[in-house]
């Protein structure tokens, strides 16, 4: 056992500060720090610079055009990114289809799909969740029935989000009625979101942000050559991705961001408000956060480093992570006060009269707070996850 | 950074947890907990065969040179088999601080032997778990030093047969020693709410040995690690209450179903083992800070890991007895003793409040440090 981070650690994590400094456009840190979505423009751009230096894949294995760093270097990597304000890169080339493609696509398709990804030339979406499968993944009703050399899809995805940047979709399927879904029968296929026959719509979510879409598809006609392994182990690819997703959806280095965010805004909240905000109160709920992101941070260590593969303590790590994220922004709106309920329009950021003239930090985090109660609910909700935990570590 | 077991660490693991599993089962706890000093001597004897006791100990000083992981190791095996025994306050703080003052090897032995009981005895009624705060006081007298003043609850204190006391010399801490059948020492001897003994002391000029000037710095690490211990203890306590809870649930039948079949129920269950895995994590994270780096990244560190641990104590083992239901009420049943021994841990060296408002003070209060 060593517990300490290493000196070659820290040269590590100075080395990456320093080759990070003023990679960061400042309008994109400033709109990182805003906490609206990112736009699809300060992605691509910034998966451009990350690939120009070799790290847009920083968590891959080398051979498929990762760092070759070890996972302690990524996660102190990826804590440099969220300290200089970069977004974080977009999340289904790099993080979800890039290792679906790698551990079970063909040579033909890695070729094919692999490199864009890494330049950030091609953005993905991910078509998971329908009208009536949400959490209950299994129950997807999207067909793709076999018709000589191609699949005809049909049906109807909902909560894709990214749709709109997106080039191409991943999408689980329905390839045999007869077969549970568990057991060969779902597959995953792999198309341009231009092919004739899909729809995208745009589904407003309550912090007024367009992020998630929902997209019908007529006959959709998609080559047998697009599908991922074999027909039958979408279930298979289904539950890698989940897994992977949550412990990268613990977003540590973001959070430890957002929290030292926090603590800046405070003071300056402070300042701004006299003697109107109780500084101590704040305090105090900023150490306790600090505390459970500690906490959070040595779980996600333990994993990352130790990594038990435990699907308990992936689990565990979703739910600690989400109620966190949403503790976080809850308190950032407590903060402003007042001005946290005026429903500032991303389009009107650079105007000098918003309403109630905020200090800077003030637009963003009414529309984040909002937008992330989605967080105890997608990639599993946080009651699937103690249904998982039950299971599996304790056969209840 | 490596967060797996060496060689040594999974063989000490693997012994502590065959002795709290053929050893030291609930029973045998409880039949200590009402024996005259709330733990077994025979087991402190085997301590010292197993080599326990000298684990902690300087190698140039006759012991093993063990790291304070290597004791966290035993210690949660000890909050899994609730034993009771006086570990973390002898063979742990009282042979560091013994190791640190010097001169002491014979006592050292002793304690490595099982034949020596020291406590550490730092409390007072208006301290409220503040090392600085100290009111009992030493002077010179005869050409060596007496104290007078009075500690409360000292930990494991009613066995030991010696102490370690912290007392006020001119305007510096200093620690000393002293034997429990010291002249113008009054012992008082009572029962805490985990079953174990602690005691007051009273020191009407009672003769002590000096053992260190200036001590303020020593003692404040000696009791963060102890904290650290306990959070260890603590954690193996939790999980032995979230596995009895678990099996529990498996058979107990209530409208005709397991209680399992209640999704209620098992998902409390999941929020225990998240809250004990997180204070898992933050034993490490405290023992990462007691490696090294400066004495408030160490204190605001054990503070962040303690009220974390108490937190989750609080919840996971009053939920094991609620889960329970009523048998998790009765004294025969093991969930509501490691409740008591969580409630105990988490008023010993600092309670909720204490850790919170120290962890406040170093880290997001100290608006100096922005």
């Amino acid at each position: 056992m060593d517990l300490s981070f290493s000196p070659a650690d820290e040269a590590f994590r100075h080395e990456m500060r320093e080759a990070l400094r003023g990679l960061v456009p400042p309008d994109m840190a400033r709109r990182t720090r805003q906490g609206f979505h990112p736009t699809k423009a300060d992605l691509k751009l910034w998966n451009r610079i990350l690939n120009d230096h070799g790290w847009a894949a920083a968590h891959w294995p080398r051979e498929h055009g990762g760092s070759g760093w070890t996972p302690l270097q990524v996660h102190i990597f990826e804590e440099e990114c969220a300290a200089a304000d970069a977004p974080f890169p977009s999340y289904f080339g790099l993080r979800l289809v890039g290792p679906l493609l790698y551990t079970f696509g063909s040579e033909a398709q890695q070729r094919r799909y692999i490199p864009d990804i890494l330049t950030g030339d091609t953005f993905w979406c991910q078509g998971f969740s329908e009208p009536s499968s949400g959490s209950d993944l299994a129950s997807v009703r999207t067909t793709a029935v076999r018709d000589g050399d191609t699949y005809v899809v049909n049906g109807q995805k909902l909560w894709t989000t990214e749709a709109h940047y997106a080039d191409r979709m991943f999408c689980l399927v329905r390839t045999d009625p007869d077969l549970p879904p568990q057991k060969g029968g779902l597959s995953m296929l792999m198309f341009p979101m231009t092919t004739p026959g899909i729809t995208v719509r745009p589904v407003i979510t309550i912090d007024g942000g367009h992020s998630v879409n929902e997209i019908f598809f007529e006959n959709v006609r998609v080559p047998a050559e697009e599908l991922l392994g074999a027909e039958g182990q979408g279930w298979d690819h289904a539950k890698f991705l989940l897994a992977n997703e949550r412990i990268t959806n613990a977003h540590v280095p973001r959070a430890k961001r957002d929290l030292a965010l926090l603590k800046e805004m405070a003071a300056r909240e402070a300042a701004e408000q006299g003697g109107g905000l109780d500084l101590d109160e704040v305090d105090r709920r900023i150490a306790q956060l600090q505390i459970d992101l500690d906490g959070l941070e040595w779980s996600v260590l333990r994993e990352v480093i130790g990594g038990s593969g435990n699907p308990a303590i992936a689990s565990g790590l979703k739910i600690i992570a989400s109620e966190l994220q949403q503790r976080m922004t809850e308190l950032a709106v407590d903060i402003v006060g007042v001005r946290g309920r005026i429903a500032y329009d991303e389009a009107d950021l650079d105007r000098n009269d918003l309403p109630g003239n905020p200090p800077d930090y003030v637009p963003g985090l009414a529309a984040r707070q909002l937008f992330l109660r989605a967080t105890t609910i997608y990639a599993g909700s946080n009651e699937i996850q103690r249904g998982i935990i039950a299971k599996q570590q304790f056969g209840l | 950074m490596d967060f797996s077991l060496s060689d040594e660490q999974a063989m000490l693991k693997d012994s502590v947890m065959r002795f709290v599993g053929d050893r030291h089962g609930f029973d045998k706890a409880r039949a200590h907990a009402t024996a005259a000093d709330g733990f077994s001597r025979d087991d402190w004897a085997r301590f010292a065969e197993l080599g326990w006791l000298m684990l902690m100990i300087p190698e140039a000083q006759g012991g093993i040179g063990g790291r304070l992981e290597d004791a966290a190791i035993l210690m949660e095996g000890f909050g899994r088999g609730l034993v009771a025994a006086p570990y973390a306050s002898t063979a742990v703080v009282a042979a560091g601080l013994l190791a640190r003052a010097g001169g002491a090897d014979d006592l050292l032995a002793d304690i490595a032997g099982g034949e020596a009981l020291v406590a550490l005895a730092t409390e007072e009624a208006r301290s409220r778990y503040d090392l600085l705060h100290v009111e009992t006081e030493a002077r010179v007298a005869d050409g060596g030093f007496v104290l007078r003043g009075a500690k409360i609850v000292v930990p494991d204190g009613a066995s030991a047969d010696r102490f370690i006391v912290s007392a006020r010399l001119s305007k510096t801490i200093a620690l000393f020693l002293l034997a429990a059948d010291a002249p113008g020492l009054e012992i008082r001897r009572y029962r805490t709410i985990d079953g174990r003994r602690a005691c007051d002391l009273a020191f009407a000029d009672a003769p002590a040995r000096p053992l260190m000037h200036d001590a303020a710095e020593t003692l404040s690490r000696a009791v963060d690690e102890a904290s650290l211990l306990l959070a260890a203890e603590a954690v193996g306590g939790m999980q032995a209450a979230i596995e009895l809870t678990a099996d529990y649930l498996k058979t107990r039948q209530q409208f005709g179903r397991t209680l399992s079949k209640f999704q209620v129920l098992t998902h409390r269950v999941a929020d225990m083992f998240v809250k004990l895995e997180n204070a898992r994590s933050m034993l490490l994270r405290g023992l990462a800070a007691a490696g090294g780096g400066s004495a408030e990244a160490r204190a605001a560190a054990v503070s962040a890991t303690m009220v974390t641990i108490i937190q989750a104590g609080e919840f996971v083992c009053g939920q094991a007895i609620q889960l329970h239901g009523g048998i998790g009420m009765a004294d025969e049943n093991a969930v509501g003793h490691y409740y008591k021994r969580l409630r105990a841990i988490a008023r010993t060296y600092g309670d909720l409040d204490f850790h919170r408002q120290r962890h406040l003070r170093l880290t997001v209060g100290d608006r100096s440090a922005a």
